[in-house]
């Protein structure tokens, strides 16, 4: 078994004369649930591009041991991934489509995808172009979770579906489809509805990674703090990472500050990811360098 | 896995995607033509040939069957070049790229599937279609033999003959053909590739320009017309000549597969035929790494 499923180092990718990523570098070792966040044009999708061999880049990229770009067909035998969830050909009935998946990926499972779909109203007999967005998704995160891979990329995999669905796509992923020999990458914008299950967590942004560490040491290498009023100045002489004011109450990300100084300092919690991300990721972060 | 599987997907895709051009309008034109067919002989619509010098019953096949073989043919034609012109782009009009990329088969891989289709699958239904026009034919001259006597009925074996004859030399014309102009169908395909729907005046304005071009900067120094224009016009001429079809046809004895074929085999230029498949299988191959550089 590989040990490291997506190995990067120094990616680069340019558009023209504009750098889009500027040298990432990191390992994706098996069995783990990564979650790649950023903001729009900040890299994620470029990033997974190269990693899936759908663009050309500077730099190294191994996946499962094979650069992307040069043996993508190959490569896609062990890989699943969903970048855009319109792109089933619609043409084609979804029995039709189980058929010709059957014929065309050697890990591909009819009978799993029909079990997917149960309780949702795609038909088997229904023509693709005639379905709603919603249930086009559904089919499409079907056909996936039916492929037996080594490494599942879902680029925004639940846009356009409702909040019921996306609640139970993530526990069937969770339950029925993660096992200790597949890892997932997963990119959205709605963070806080994967973060119960992320191992491991990437942020991105202007094309270069500014944290990149497992969820357990998130909650100790960062915290949260909701200043007691007459506090507020000695907590800016820790040097958080972010302040704002919310709803008259000053609030502060702190990155390896000592706990116990915080907590004389008012309430200390550890920040969701929708924090982390707001506090990492804002161009006015509210405090003076 | 067998590794034809994932070849007999990709057929089964095209043919998915294209039985309306190739399989079902056939169909419903050799409907047509059966019930103008039996209208003509059921309400006596047949005038012309109750007077004057009338070939036999057999002949008349002969004639009709190797017409309709020609008219399929013009259709089909037509239909690869729109074929060529919209299934080489088709993923991208239909946002299905990123689809088909996340599925383990390589651009050559499908872009070779669609070639093999359009230049084999869909003018086999449509050689197909036009047998059955053929089979259908026999029958009604047949019929048409009992309304007009004076044509004599098709002895059943000679017409079986017949009809083999013109069959197999139907299949060798179409095969020879399609082959014979593989590279032009391939230069559709790969420009559709690159810029869509606009392959199919494309195709012709390009090398147009080219020979405007080769006009402008070598005035009357070459053959008229240019260099590329003489060579794009002795290359787009295929098969019989009209003397050679005048000769064929005016026989008055039963059609001979084997001198036909051997008669069209004669006026075949061999090297550009080879120097055509060769251009073929590299614009297929440019056009599956400039495919591979895409993903809308």
């Amino acid at each position: 078994m590989t040990s490291t499923i997506v190995s990067v180092r120094n990616l680069r990718k340019q558009f023209g004369r504009m750098e889009i990523l500027h040298g990432l570098d990191f390992d994706i070792p098996p069995g783990r649930i990564y979650g790649l966040v950023g903001h729009n044009g900040a890299g994620k999708t470029t990033t997974l591009n190269a990693m899936l061999g759908l663009t050309s880049y500077e730099g190294s990229v191994q996946v499962l041991g094979e650069d992307p770009y040069r043996h993508r067909a190959r490569l896609m035998k062990d890989v699943a991934f969903i970048s855009d969830v319109a792109s089933l050909p619609r043409f084609l009935k979804v029995r039709e489509l189980f058929q010709m998946l059957s014929d065309i990926h050697p890990n591909f499972s009819a009978e799993k995808a029909v079990g997917f779909l149960e309780g949702t109203d795609v038909r088997l007999g229904a023509v693709i172009g005639n379905l709603s967005k919603g249930m086009l998704a559904q089919l499409h995160l079907a056909v996936v979770l039916a492929i037996d891979a080594k490494l599942l990329v879902l680029d925004e995999p639940t846009l356009g579906l409702d909040i019921t669905y996306r609640k139970r796509f993530y526990r069937r992923l969770l339950e029925d489809y993660m096992t200790e020999d597949r890892t997932l990458l997963i990119t959205t914008h709605q963070v806080d509805e994967i973060e119960f299950m992320l191992s491991d967590i990437m942020f991105i942004r202007d094309g270069a990674l500014i944290l990149h560490m497992p969820m357990d040491q998130v909650a100790e290498r960062f915290a949260q703090l909701v200043v007691a009023p007459d506090q507020s100045a000695t907590a800016m002489a820790l040097k958080p990472v972010f302040a704002e004011t919310r709803f008259g109450q000053t609030v502060m990300v702190f990155d390896g500050a000592n706990r116990d100084a915080l907590q004389a300092l008012g309430q200390v919690t550890t920040p969701t990811l929708s924090d982390l991300f707001v506090a990492l990721m804002s161009r006015d972060t509210g405090v003076s360098k | 896995m067998n590794p034809l599987r994932p070849w007999r997907a990709l057929f089964v895709r095209e043919y998915l995607e294209h039985r309306i051009a190739f399989q079902w309008v056939p169909l419903g034109i050799l409907v047509l033509i059966t019930l103008s067919g039996i209208s003509a002989l059921s309400l006596g619509r047949i005038p012309d040939l109750e007077g004057g010098m009338l070939p036999y019953s057999l002949k008349i096949f002969e004639l009709a069957y190797l017409a309709l073989l020609a008219l399929w043919l013009a259709y089909l034609a037509f239909a690869m070049f729109f074929y060529f012109g919209d299934a080489f782009s088709a993923d991208r009009r239909n946002n299905a790229m990123l689809f088909w990329k996340s599925m383990p088969v390589s651009d050559l891989t499908i872009l070779a599937s669609k070639t093999i289709a359009g230049l084999l699958l869909f003018p086999l239904i449509v050689f197909l279609i036009g047998v059955l026009s053929g089979v259908v034919f026999f029958l009604l001259v047949n019929t048409g033999s009992f309304v007009v006597p004076a044509i004599g009925p098709i002895e059943p074996m000679a017409g079986l003959v017949s009809l083999y004859e013109i069959t197999l030399f139907g299949l060798v014309y179409y095969g020879l053909g399609l082959l014979w102009y593989a590279p032009f169908f391939a230069w559709v395909g790969g420009l559709s590739t690159v810029f869509g729907r606009w392959s199919l005046p494309l195709a012709f304005v390009i090398p147009g320009l080219l020979a405007v071009v080769e006009n402008v900067a070598l005035f009357q120094q070459g053959p008229l017309g240019g260099y590329v224009w003489a060579y794009l016009s002795r290359r787009w001429n295929f098969g019989l000549d009209g003397v050679g079809w005048e000769r064929l046809l005016s026989n008055p004895g039963l059609f001979h597969a084997d001198r036909a074929i051997a008669q069209l085999a004669a006026s075949i230029d061999w090297t550009q035929m080879g120097i055509g498949l060769a251009f073929a299988i590299v614009v297929i191959w440019i056009a599956s790494e400039y495919r591979r550089r895409r993903i809308a």
